[in-house]
């Protein structure tokens, strides 16, 4: 059952018109962020699939930290966007914009506002992790992406200098530095080669970089490359294989950006390599299938 | 006065590259050579642009098939059973590394092995694949001199039209220099299809400056 319409306001705009109404009532004197307003209408547009098989087209995406609704194609008129105090954006039903404005069946209307009220009591007040984390448990896409998170949860959670080697001499049973290797093993058992092809070697040179640069100790580091990493991810395979109602000029300026992404984080990587490969000792192997003398100064 | 050596592309590659399969006589060429080592920047380009690419698809071959052991059900202690099966199931043939992997497998790993012990040593192979290259390429750089060329030799670029462009204009900075050196010149390359083959190198010996070329490929 399809529910966009001829007219400018559609039930996707009524849907996000109405989250921002619900959530004003539920949070008062707080303001509404833009995360909210983007991971909960996507939640709402699931909910109303779920519980009524009922499709209004949203368009929306997997990105960096979950689901989110895709701006570009909603119309703009229902929702203001502000710098809130705290750096972010904030979020207010438009002036002048009310139920009336929208013409959509009664069943579609009702549907709508069942399910985001619903979300809103659920989620009014909550932190961005909560939202989040539901969305992960919930409607990650493929056990790679919850698994990643895992491992991104996991370092973030890492303060070197105070946790790991405390930690372990407090008689954790893993090292900080093994649980990551642990980790990591598990990603790579999991990422699926044939959904996430064109990121496959990227994902290969970061995990052993990751690796590299835990057993350097530079878990800084590490924690920034994963950001960068899953940036691009999002870019070239997520907001791609994990979109619906995605315009054909989106997809193809998303297409174009690929090349540059992939090249960006490749030469990222191949810059902190050979920073840590350089005064590395070879470990013997590469001697015993190559033909010469490696350790020999040649010429 | 020395003589001189100028080096393509493929020669640089294949001395700093262990695996790659003209490796044994680049290195044995170079090894020892007294010569003054010339290349250009157009080489220099080439092997940032192209051959550290092809380094890095090597090294990631070898995590490829670090990945394929993870996912695959294999015990934590493995026999000759185990390798075997390791060589004809796990380790696939579309793999950039199957060759030397194989290799591997067979010279270095008929007996008793753990698979994280395994799993470590090739990890080891893939972090050297770069690390050595790296060393090696930083080795030859400090002993050779980069020539710039001076003036187009549009005239010989013409009369050597069959051979690729970017190909053409490293032989071309060879020949520059010839014409600013005294002693003989020599062209090492790995690439016979443009600098030996079907007459080419006749016909760069005759119309350029250098003195001669030393094919350096295995066929």
């Amino acid at each position: 059952m399809s529910a966009s319409g001829e007219d400018d306001l559609d039930a996707r705009d009524y849907l996000c018109y109405t989250l921002l109404e619900e959530l004003e009532a539920a949070q008062p004197g707080r303001s509404i962020t833009r995360t909210q307003f983007l991971k909960l209408t996507c939640i709402a547009d699931r909910r109303l699939k779920d519980e009524h098989d009922l499709d209004i087209e949203l368009p929306r995406y997997w990105y960096q930290y979950g689901e989110i609704l895709n701006e570009q194609p909603i119309s703009n008129s229902t929702y203001t966007m502000t710098s809130g105090p705290w750096g972010g954006k904030k979020i207010q039903p438009s002036p002048g914009i009310s139920k009336n404005s929208f013409f959509i069946p009664p069943e579609i209307s009702q549907a709508i506002y069942s399910v985001v009220h619903g979300v809103v009591s659920e989620f009014a007040n909550e932190d961005a992790d909560k939202i989040k984390n539901h969305q992960y448990e919930k409607y990650a896409p493929s056990g790679f992406i919850r698994r990643f998170d895992e491992f991104r949860s996991f370092l973030n959670d890492q303060d070197q200098q105070n946790a790991s080697l405390a930690d372990f001499g407090r008689g954790s049973l893993q090292s900080p530095e093994d649980e990551a290797y642990e980790l990591l093993d598990e990603l790579l058992a999991e990422y699926p080669v044939d959904l996430y092809s064109e990121m496959h070697q990227l994902f290969l040179r970061w995990e052993d970089t990751t690796r590299l640069l835990i057993e350097e100790g530079d878990f800084d580091k590490a924690e920034s490359l994963l950001e960068d990493f899953w940036e691009t991810f999002s870019k070239v395979e997520l907001r791609h294989r994990h979109g619906q109602n995605t315009p054909e000029s989106q997809k193809v300026r998303w297409l174009n950006e690929r090349d540059d992404e992939i090249a960006n984080l490749g030469d990222r990587l191949t810059e902190i390599r050979e920073d840590v490969l350089f005064d590395r000792e070879p470990n013997g192997i590469l001697q015993t299938v190559a033909e010469t003398d490696l350790s020999e100064d040649a010429i | 006065m020395s003589e001189s050596t100028f080096l393509d592309t493929g020669v640089i590659f294949g001395y700093c590259v262990p695996l790659d399969k003209h490796h044994f006589r680049c290195d044995e060429y170079l090894s020892g050579r007294s010569d003054d080592l010339y290349t250009c920047s157009e080489a220099e380009k080439e092997y940032q642009n192209v051959m550290k690419k092809r380094i890095e698809d090597l090294s990631t071959a070898v995590l490829a098939h670090v990945q394929s052991l993870l996912k695959s059900d294999l015990d934590d202690s493995l026999g000759p059973m185990d390798i075997d099966h390791i060589k004809k199931h796990i380790l696939s043939r579309g793999n950039d590394a199957y060759q030397f992997l194989y290799r591997y497998y067979d010279d270095e790993l008929s007996n008793f092995v753990q698979r994280d012990q395994l799993i470590s040593d090739l990890r080891g192979l893939a972090r050297d694949i770069e690390s050595v290259s790296l060393k090696r390429k930083q080795r030859l750089d400090s002993v050779t001199e980069e020539w710039e060329m001076n003036g187009s030799h549009q005239d010989i670029r013409s009369s050597l039209s069959m051979i690729h462009q970017e190909d053409l204009t490293i032989c071309l900075h060879a020949h520059d220099l010839s014409t600013h050196k005294d002693s003989p010149l020599e062209f090492a390359t790995t690439n016979p299809q443009d600098f030996i083959d079907d007459g080419r190198e006749s016909a760069i010996l005759e119309v350029t400056a250098i003195d001669s070329i030393q094919n350096l490929a295995i066929r």
